[in-house]
């Protein structure tokens, strides 16, 4: 008697096998993962090819869509192989509650951050953002986890999960360029004023130059010296270690011909001296 | 939006010519920042992305132009100078010679300083024509060279009677760590004399000069030429044709045999189109004109003429045919390097080679240079370098898209 009520039960919270049809689920989930591959490779190839401004837009874009795609497939999905009641919906989120806290914790939680940055936008695909020590662009926002290239041509994947806990640094934060500072350090005895105009003039002069974004020269004492902070920011940001080199290049020349001499501190290497 | 025909903007027929609004006639000039872009009408753009996807997807199944374009040869010089003879700069001239010879006349006018700026690739300077023309003195840059091996250069004297023009305020700047020293002089000393002066820059070294020395807080609002628009070209390439079409030659479209100058609708679409694509400057404009402009083969005017009855090969062989511009693409895979040099060359308005390293980070740039003067990007007087009018449209597209600071009409 127990035997056939749970079997009933069964019955009635998945659907007879041969009312599910496996074809058509087979062919969404096909649909559901063509339509995210092309996506994924359509989207990035038009923001590379296509004007800049652009760039970000159809970049972003590709997260929300596939978001929306698997929203789609799940619920399309869902009511053929379930038989969809309040009572069985109590059971499966049950079910999926013990399967989740026990096993899946972390991967589940990855996903929710990563439905959570679609909304809040801590980072886009584009963005250059710094996730503890790891700093480059957004190539890709997945499901799980995002994936960054350094300047040092490395990819980096990382867990939405650290949305929870770590701090994100966003250097454009969905605009089209970033600041970009070059540092100079420079011994006390200079005429500041004349200097400060000149380093100034170094970002006007620049090939990179976003014209449209202030140029500011900022320079505080230090015990060795004065710190000069160069601030301007590139057209593009891809461009913006070059557009530092530049800036620090031509910044060197300017402190020779004005007078100025950059300090450096003497830094001890481990095993130097012996 | 749409008038009381009914019909929307880009679709109504060009005005035809009207004492008030005669587009043959100087339009006056226009203040920097309303330069009325020309843009082809929404419902033509549609048409031709249209098109373009019709094309893509279905590559065998166009309608197939009128002519081949395999059977046209280009014009020759001779042929082009009867059908749409220079100079390219004699509209803006015009509007130039309109706008300042009453404020030359009239010593009291207001005000003191005159800016004019204008869009590059002239085949010869505008201003510096009008300036020659009037018996007017112009005053001579130093030597891009001494710009930045001499900061601090002398300010410029500017002492003297009578109107002065500085026809390319570009010329006294290099866009180099020490290149703006002399422009600041300039600056200076033109805010403190009492002369009257005619200040003429490119658009690109304008919007420069403007974030790098404050130019357009020293100087007077600039104005510049109004845009030529479908009507006004159309009007202006008419005048010019007067004497070929005289003699019964037709202008035709080779991808649907439209006559161009004939008054339909159709004919018009292709001055709206020439309007866009020149940004409405007659100088692009007439240079992409007339690489427009083919004639039949000797080969196939021979196959013409034995086929078809003798009107018929007559009519052909007083056809000119015109066919699409080819768009002109950036060295492959240098394209930054090379929209780099672009855009160098722009902002300086007309650049030494010798000169082109020094304002850009880095590099050797000749091989680039070499492809840029080879397509058309880029033209070559001895060593001095300008943007060239043949592609100069591709050329500012090429540089928006990818971001660079453009120019401001």
């Amino acid at each position: 008697m127990g035997a056939e009520d749970s079997g009933e039960g069964a019955a009635r919270l998945i659907n007879d096998l041969q009312d599910i049809s496996f074809l058509r689920i087979a062919l969404i989930i096909l649909g559901t993962w063509l339509a995210i591959f092309l996506v994924r490779r359509i989207f990035p190839s038009l923001a590379q090819r296509g004007p800049s401004q652009l760039r970000l837009y159809l970049l972003g874009a590709v997260p929300i869509i596939r978001l929306a795609l698997l929203v789609m497939a799940v619920l399309w999905i869902v009511p053929i192989i379930f038989n969809i009641t309040f009572q069985n919906f109590i059971v499966i989120a049950g079910a999926a509650s013990v399967a989740i806290g026990f096993a899946f914790k972390d991967y589940v939680s990855s996903l929710l951050a990563g439905v959570v940055s679609i909304f809040e936008k801590p980072y886009r695909p584009g963005d250059w953002v710094e996730i503890a020590d790891d700093y480059g662009e957004v190539q890709s926002v997945g499901m799980r986890a995002l994936r960054i290239l350094t300047p040092e041509d490395t990819v980096v994947t990382i867990p939405h999960i650290r949305l929870w806990d770590d701090n994100i640094a966003n250097s454009n934060d969905g605009e089209r360029t970033l600041m970009c500072i070059a540092d100079f350090y420079l011994a006390p005895d200079h005429d500041a004023t004349l200097l400060r105009a000149a380093l100034r003039e170094v970002a006007l002069t620049s090939a990179y130059l976003a014209w449209d974004r202030p140029v500011i020269v900022i320079l505080s004492e230090k015990p060795f010296g004065t710190h000069y902070r160069l601030k301007a920011y590139p057209f593009d940001m891809r461009d913006q270690f070059v557009f530092i080199s530049d800036l620090t290049a031509r910044g060197k020349r300017v402190i020779a011909a004005a007078g100025g001499r950059q300090v450096s501190a003497q830094i001890g290497v481990e095993g130097a001296e012996r | 939006m749409e008038r009381g025909d009914g019909l929307p903007a880009g679709d109504r027929p060009l005005r035809r010519a009207h004492p008030l609004t005669d587009p043959t006639e100087p339009r006056p000039l226009v203040q920097l920042g309303e330069y009325d872009w020309p843009s082809l009408p929404p419902q033509q753009t549609l048409r031709r992305w249209r098109d373009h996807l019709l094309h893509a997807l279905r590559p065998g199944e166009d309608a197939g132009p009128v002519v081949e374009r395999g059977k046209l040869d280009r014009s020759t010089h001779e042929q082009l100078d009867a059908i749409a003879a220079g100079p390219a700069t004699a509209p803006a001239e015009a509007d130039l010679k309109a706008a300042l010879d009453p404020w030359v006349a009239d010593a009291t006018a207001d005000p003191r300083l005159q800016v004019i700026v204008l869009p590059p690739g002239a085949p010869r300077d505008p201003l510096a024509t009008w300036a020659q023309t009037c018996g007017l003195a112009c005053l001579a840059p130093p030597a891009r060279q001494v710009l930045a091996d001499m900061p601090g250069h002398a300010a410029p004297d500017l002492s003297g009677g009578g109107v002065l023009v500085i026809p390319r305020l570009e010329d006294w700047m290099l866009r180099h760590e020490t290149g703006l020293d002399t422009i600041r002089a300039l600056l200076a000393a033109l805010a403190t004399t009492d002369r009257r002066v005619v200040v003429g820059c490119g658009s690109w070294a304008w919007a420069f000069l403007s974030k790098a020395v404050d130019v357009d807080l020293a100087l007077p609002p600039p104005r510049t030429p109004a845009p030529h628009d479908a009507e006004r070209l159309k009007a202006w390439l008419l005048r010019l044709s007067d004497a070929v079409r005289s003699d019964g030659t037709i202008f035709r479209l080779t991808s649907d045999g439209t006559d161009v100058f004939g008054a339909d609708e159709d004919g018009d679409g292709h001055f709206r189109k020439l309007a866009a694509s020149s940004f409405g400057i007659p100088w692009i404009a007439w240079t992409q004109w007339r690489t427009s402009l083919r004639a039949l083969t000797a080969e196939d005017h021979e196959e013409v003429a034995g086929e078809a009855e003798t009107e018929a090969a007559h009519d052909d062989e007083r056809t000119v045919w015109i066919v699409d511009p080819s768009t002109r693409s950036l060295p492959d895979g240098h394209e930054k390097e090379a929209m780099m040099v672009l855009h160098a060359v722009l902002v300086h308005g007309t650049l030494e080679v010798a000169t082109l390293d020094r304002v850009l980070p880095g590099g050797d740039t000749g091989p680039v240079l070499e492809a840029l003067v080879s397509t058309d990007f880029l033209q070559r007087d001895g060593t001095l370098l300008s943007a060239s009018p043949y592609a100069y449209a591709d050329a500012r597209r090429a540089l928006v898209d990818a971001g660079f600071p453009p120019d401001e009409l």
